[in-house]
């Protein structure tokens, strides 16, 4: 997993790539790591949150893309978890994007990467319990969901 | 690949195909594509019904992918329009769009490309000129040379407007054209790139990959003699998204990345 992480991580303009499970947890990392391990929990524990809140607007997507002034992220959906890439605007997109997927096809093929990301089995449907989310952002999922 | 009508716009420009279109009484959708740039035009019973063009639609859409000189087209006879956005008949239409591409074809033989560069002239006039706030705006900005891209882009103002204005202001004599600025040459890809496209294409596709290569280069607005470097990442992504199988597509992704990947380290 490291391995592939450090390919990804090795693309102009690619700051670096980490795996987290579904509750924002670091399984692996490019080396050095491109955050902090609490940022990357932090990033990670959102973007589970974006799969999860179009899925429920019946809008399923296994790639989320947050474009922001200096800097992207890039999100593909892993299932039991999300690898996450953290990039400059200029980055080859393509050859990103194709990169990601060979990566996700090694892991998908190899038990001890499952074993890695299925360990904790964090939910994703726990993201967006009422106790893990403020009043106004529960009252948008509840919509959302009802709507869904 | 689905049937329809497909080509170049190098061999069949643009305002023939929507005209030989709307003359038949087509529906159907024209899908065009240059360099990763993209649209769509719409027709219904022959009449000009929706474009679109990124973030634009309706009659913005239409104008500026009328005026598309390369790029491959793809119609789709029988596509319905997701909506309505032009209303005006098809001919009225065309004849406006046509009678500003005749204007654009003026402004280029006056204005010859983006990088032309415009100072004002110091020799003295022959008679009186008359000055709209427009041109006078162009003829402050002119105090020190610049090229018509930043003069255009530093006005606010829509290009094909600015440009108009720009051109009576050359042919007024108020405002010179300088040699232009060579453009800087863009990477071409090796050949020896394409051949093993080619292989790992076939072992993924098998005996359409040669065609759908080439139909993938050309939708791209591109030839294999002078594709950019810099595109051949998102070329193999195209073809990459035609093969349906899993194993396969991963293995013609691997082998390609791998090729960009030290094509990015020569």
């Amino acid at each position: 997993m490291e391995e592939d992480l450090q390919q990804i991580a090795g693309i102009a303009n690619v700051a670096g790539a980490f795996v987290c499970d579904n509750g924002g947890e670091v399984i692996a990392s490019s080396e050095p790591p491109v955050l902090a391990t609490v940022a990357m929990a932090s990033l990670g524990k959102e973007a589970a949150r974006a799969f999860s809140a179009l899925e429920a607007a019946g809008t399923r997507a296994s790639r989320v893309e947050f474009e922001f002034d200096t800097w992207r992220l890039v999100a593909r959906d892993l299932g039991e978890g999300l690898l996450l890439v953290v990039c400059r605007p200029g980055v080859d997109s393509a050859l990103l994007r194709m990169s990601a997927d060979i990566a996700i096809a090694a892991w998908k093929a190899d038990s001890r990467s499952q074993k890695r990301l299925t360990k904790r089995k964090a939910q994703r449907s726990q993201l967006l319990a009422q106790s893990q989310l403020d009043a106004p952002a529960w009252t948008s999922w509840r919509l959302l969901e009802s709507r869904g | 690949m689905p049937e329809g009508l497909t080509g170049n716009l190098a061999q069949m420009p643009i305002g023939d195909m929507v005209r030989m279109l709307t003359a038949a009484g087509q529906s159907g959708r024209l899908d065009l594509a240059d360099r990763g740039d993209r649209g769509a035009i719409y027709l219904r019973d022959g009449a000009i019904v929706h474009a679109t063009h990124g973030p634009a639609s309706g009659e913005t859409a239409l104008r500026h992918l009328m005026t598309w000189a390369s790029g491959a087209f793809r119609f789709e006879a029988q596509a319905a329009s997701p909506e309505v956005t032009i209303h005006r008949p098809a001919a009225e239409l065309l004849a406006e769009i046509a009678a500003m591409a005749a204007e654009r074809d003026a402004i280029r033989k006056a204005i010859p490309s983006p990088e032309a560069v415009l100072r004002l002239r110091t020799t003295e006039l022959s008679g009186p000129v008359t000055l709209q706030p427009l041109d006078w705006q162009m003829i402050v900005r002119l105090g020190e040379p610049k090229s018509a891209a930043e003069l255009v882009g530093s006005m606010g103002r829509d290009e094909f407007t600015v440009l108009r204005s720009l051109k009576g202001l050359v042919t007024a004599g108020l405002i010179e054209v300088e040699a232009e600025a060579r453009p800087t040459a863009r990477p071409i890809a090796p050949a020896a790139l394409f051949t093993t496209l080619r292989q790992a294409a076939a072992a993924a596709l098998g005996p359409f990959a040669t065609v759908i290569v080439e139909e993938e280069v050309a939708a791209m607005g591109a030839t294999f003699e002078a594709f950019p470097k810099d595109q051949i990442s998102a070329l193999v992504e195209r073809i990459s998204g035609e093969i349906e199988d899993d194993t396969r597509r991963v293995q013609f992704q691997q082998r390609m990345v791998q090729v960009i990947r030290q094509l990015a380290a020569a």
